[in-house]
């Protein structure tokens, strides 16, 4: 599929490939993975020991500090800042 | 000009890296007029250019929109190229929720400089429509928990420059904690890009809802993101966007 663009300058063709390629650009979202060197040191452990101690099993009910992903920010955020 | 038939992520990749480049000088030295269609024409011989533009969206405005000028008709005219060239997905089913929020902004950004591109090619239908989110944005939104909310957001940072009240900049004025722990999860994982983005739309509002974390939060991104052009356009915008809410 092919199409002209024939506004001044910009004269040429467009390939259906090319414009998958700058849909990717504009719909890509954040990396799916952190990268081993990110993560803080001891923070998954203390994540899961301090999970354990406020819940077993958030659910989405207590402030978001009490659930594991809160406590994951909290415990980096000084480090990060 | 002709552009390449060969499909190269890469290559609409460097050319929005390099426009984002030019973005990010235009920002920092407001004094002097933004000149997008040469720099555009400049980025390479095989096109690439109008798919920059496109990706960066209302970005590459951004520079107007801040500093009160206007753009000239030929930096008008390749913004609407590169819309003719990489239209938004077609309309049916259903639009897509995220090219039309992009096309809303870039709707309403073009209006604020006299331009009606209503009858535009390419550009998303819903467009000029009255919401940013449409049909879909606003109800995926308020089904996600916090990091996926956080990771939609970033994709929709051409909304967040000041003029654009939009649906989504009054959720994250409503969310400011959510989108303050998204900023630090993304600085965790190392994923400044998305990082640059959150910090982006917590300084639009700053007015409202004054954000400490923010200032040291540009800084160690800017520290950290010399090497990549378009994290620094977005700290960039944001640094803009902080300097207007004051």
């Amino acid at each position: 599929m092919a199409a002209n663009t024939s506004l001044p300058g910009l004269d040429g063709e467009v390939t259906a490939m090319d414009r998958a390629a700058v849909a990717e650009l504009v719909s890509s979202t954040e990396t799916a993975q952190m990268p081993a060197h990110a993560a803080p040191r001891g923070a998954a452990l203390l994540a899961l020991a301090a999970a354990a101690l406020l819940s077993a099993d958030p659910d989405d009910g207590e402030p978001i500090e009490d659930a594991y992903e809160g406590i994951i920010q909290n415990l980096a955020c000084a480090q990060v800042f | 000009m002709s552009m390449s038939t060969s499909a190269s992520p890469t290559r609409f990749e460097a050319a929005t890296r390099a426009l984002a480049a030019d973005v990010t000088r235009a920002l920092r030295d407001h004094e002097h007029p933004f000149p997008l269609e040469r720099r555009v024409a400049a980025l390479d011989e095989q096109g690439s250019g109008p798919g920059a533009v496109r990706v960066l969206g209302t970005d590459v405005l951004a520079p107007f929109v801040l500093s009160g000028r206007l753009p000239d008709p030929g930096d008008v005219a390749v913004v609407r190229a590169a819309v003719r060239a990489f239209p938004a997905p077609p309309a049916t089913p259903a639009p897509d929720p995220l090219w039309a929020a992009r096309d809303w902004a870039l709707y309403r950004v073009l209006r604020r400089f006299g331009v009606d591109a209503s009858e535009w090619e390419g550009l998303c239908l819903t467009a000029v429509g009255g919401s940013d989110t449409g049909p879909g944005l606003s109800e995926v939104a308020k089904s996600q928990r916090w990091p996926a909310w956080c990771a939609s957001l970033a994709q929709l940072t051409a909304l967040a420059l000041p003029g654009l009240d939009s649906a989504v900049r009054a959720e994250t004025l409503a969310a400011r904690v959510d989108l303050t722990r998204g900023l630090a999860r993304s600085m965790l994982r190392r994923d400044h890009l998305t990082a640059a983005r959150l910090a982006r739309w917590l300084a639009l509002d700053t007015h409202a809802a004054a954000e400490p974390l923010l200032d040291p939060a540009l800084k160690h991104l800017e520290l950290l993101s010399a090497d990549q052009p378009r994290v620094l356009l977005e700290l960039a915008l944001a640094r803009r966007i902080t300097e207007t809410e004051h």
